[in-house]
């Protein structure tokens, strides 16, 4: 039991509020999704760069020195606009990051402005772009070793990779300076309410199907088993399992949603023992004693609306339990 | 039925309708772009938009059902991406960055700014004295590379032969073109790197370019042609120079920062004068272009006194005219912070 509730590994977060004061709570990126994304724009600014020194190498050739200087400006345009513009155009996705699905968002929670995308990206020369090109060929400081740049330099870029590794919101230099978070990019997915009857009762009747075979829950299949019409359903239910006060106090918020994500799961990937053990902990640590025999799914279906019911009604009071009661962590 | 519907599943039935409309109104916006959205569409975005937050706002204080919660919060999201886009396209936030933006925050750094300029006009005066007295010292302040030949040393027509050639036209483009990538926007990047080590080795790059800079004026007033090294010097080294020293100052700034945070948390003040000299020495790296430019081929072409000398003051004066005057009218509305930081 405690395992399934030890289970809500938290991603992390980065929080802003907006104009209208509402605080958002933003799934960050990984540093692994950054570092794809950037890869992915790195093989592209690559792959343009080499296509430009070729079509020009062919220009020079036939066509004389004019074109060598334009070569030059475009592809300083391409190191520092790139990201630039990609990000003012997508609002705040470049290829790579669209692809890998994050974006930057401004972590005041105001507009995205071209200023913070300005900022953030024009850092990447000092973070690394200049340092690399110091690396390969250190003769670019007068008066001192070359080894001496060349190591300066190497340090430089191993501090600047260490920079998101070390920052809660995984920040590199030029996020920290331009006041930027990158984040996941957001995909709202609205599930049937639970405890909506109308719309709950395809899972339950599915859930029990499936589970004939699981001990424990066996005397229970004959009341619960579908019986083909929704109507003998519905009144199956109307006398499903009922909660006393008491039964209800014992757990808190966190326990409610981890019951909630274990009866989310799609069809498919229910694990019916772990249903079962679920009810039977439950049931135990509430003190269930009742007559009757429910399946576990229908069972903890039932507890979960009861105990959400329970929980609502005190936060609507002001009192916001989180977890179960402390006292019944000793002998669980 | 045994319990009653509970009052989260209640308000979830009377707003579930906005919801699903704000989501399909954002899988447009995302797909085909805010602009081809009709005008009382974007009324709407904006209303559900708000709307949504303060469902999210309610389903916090009522509702337990986390995966409400988390569509609530994720749906805000995307139609607050979405609300909040950047409204700047590339080239209009340019243009909105020179005609007020950048002139703006080059008022804010004035005080820097003046420290700057006054270590470059005394390092150029140390230069110059220094290796006056002594011309040997001319070269612990030029570098090999930069000197061209020149020296102490050098007869007045090796020094003129400099300061009036003329070559290919091309070979300019190309000289315009290493000059601004390999030297200019690297000190100006670099200048504001520094920055972050206190601002001290900002200063020190202004210092040494000011003092060979001296060192140059020494060698020619040697050999009496120090007006047309001025000449030669000027046209571009007016817009360079101060390029340079904005450069500087902006690194100044975020030294100043990093020792004196000031009444906010070290990396709050840090991040917004990061942002302010990072902004600036965007524009001071358009400066260069404009220095390499007239380096590149104005030089080359002209080279008559007058004429040098006047596209110098010309220079000096537009740029004057250009950090106090333009993009005047915003400087109260939003001095500190709001639109000007973005």
């Amino acid at each position: 039991m405690r395992q399934i509730f030890a289970r809500t590994d938290a991603l992390r977060a980065g929080y802003l509020v907006t104009p209208e004061q509402v605080l958002l709570r933003f799934d960050l990126a990984s540093i692994g999704a950054r570092a794809s994304a950037l890869l992915i724009d790195a093989s592209i600014l690559v792959v343009a760069a080499l296509g430009i020194v070729f079509l020009f190498s062919y220009l020079v050739e036939n066509h004389g020195g004019w074109f060598a200087p334009i070569e030059v400006l475009l592809l300083f345009a391409l190191r520092n606009f790139y990201f630039i513009y990609m990000e003012l155009r997508f609002s705040g996705q470049t290829l790579g990051k669209r692809l890998v699905g994050i974006r930057v968002v401004a972590r005041d929670g105001g507009a995205l402005g071209a200023g913070l995308v300005f900022a953030r990206n024009l850092t990447r020369e000092l973070e690394f772009i200049i340092p690399m090109a110091l690396a390969v060929s250190g003769t670019a400081v007068s008066g001192v070793a070359t080894w001496v740049v060349e190591l300066a330099a190497v340090l430089w870029i191993v501090v600047m990779l260490g920079i998101p590794l070390r920052t809660r919101s995984h920040a590199r230099l030029g996020d920290l300076i331009a006041g930027t978070i990158v984040v996941q990019v957001p995909r709202p997915v609205l599930l049937s309410d639970l405890t909506d009857r109308e719309v709950a009762r395809p899972a339950t009747s599915a859930g029990s199907a499936g589970s004939t075979e699981s001990e424990g829950s066996a005397e229970s299949t004959a009341s619960a088993a579908p019986t083909g019409t929704a109507s003998s359903d519905a009144s199956l239910h109307s006398d499903g399992p009922v909660f006393t006060r008491e039964q209800l106090d014992v757990y808190g918020i966190h326990e409610l949603q981890v019951l909630e994500d274990v009866l989310r799961r799609p069809i498919g990937d229910v694990d019916y023992r772990l249903l079962d053990r679920l009810a039977r902990t439950i049931q135990r640590k509430i003190g269930w004693n009742s007559a009757e025999r429910y399946h576990s799914r229908e069972f903890l279906t039932a507890f979960y609306a009861a105990q959400r019911g329970r929980l609502e009604k005190e936060l609507a009071f002001g009192r916001r339990r989180e977890r179960k009661r402390v006292d019944d962590e000793t002998h669980s | 039925m045994t319990t009653p519907t509970l009052r989260s599943v209640q308000f979830r039935r009377e707003r579930e309708a906005s919801w699903k409309e704000l989501e399909a109104l954002l899988a447009r916006a995302e797909s085909a772009g805010l602009a081809r959205l009709g005008s009382d569409e974007l009324v709407r975005l904006v209303e559900l938009y708000r709307a949504t937050g303060s469902s999210l706002s309610v389903a916090r204080a009522i509702s337990l059902d986390r995966n409400v919660l988390e569509y609530l919060e994720r749906l805000t999201q995307r139609a607050y991406i979405v609300v909040y886009a950047p409204r700047r396209r590339f080239l209009g936030a340019i243009a909105n960055f020179f005609a007020r933006d950048f002139p703006r925050r080059i008022r804010g750094l004035r005080v820097h700014l003046a420290i700057t300029i006054a270590v470059l006009v005394a390092s150029v005066w140390m230069g110059e004295r220094v290796v006056h007295s002594d011309p040997d010292r001319f070269y612990s302040f030029v570098s090999e590379e930069m000197a061209q030949g020149r020296g102490p040393h050098s007869e007045p027509a090796e020094l003129l032969e400099i300061l009036e050639r003329k070559t290919d036209p091309s070979d300019d483009l190309s000289l315009f073109a290493s000059v601004l990538l390999s030297h200019n926007a690297q000190i100006g990047l670099l200048s504001f790197g520094l920055g972050f080590l206190g601002g001290i080795p900002a200063l020190v790059l202004v210092l040494t370019n000011g003092l060979g800079l001296g060192a140059f004026v020494a060698i020619h007033e040697r050999t009496g042609i120090a007006t047309e090294f001025w000449a030669w010097v000027l046209p571009h080294g007016v817009t360079e120079l101060f390029a340079m020293c904005l450069c500087a100052a902006a690194g100044l700034s975020v030294g100043q920062t990093l020792l004196f945070p000031g009444a906010f948390r070290r990396w709050e003040s840090l991040a917004h004068a990061g942002r302010n000299a990072a902004t600036i020495v965007v524009g001071a790296v358009a400066l260069f272009v404009v220095a390499a430019a007239l380096e590149g081929f104005f030089r080359q072409l002209v080279t008559s006194l007058p004429v040098r000398f006047s596209v110098a003051s010309l220079s000096l004066v537009l740029l004057v005219l250009y950090i106090t005057r333009v993009g005047r009218m915003d400087d109260s509305a939003s001095a500190e912070g709001g639109e000007g930081d973005r």
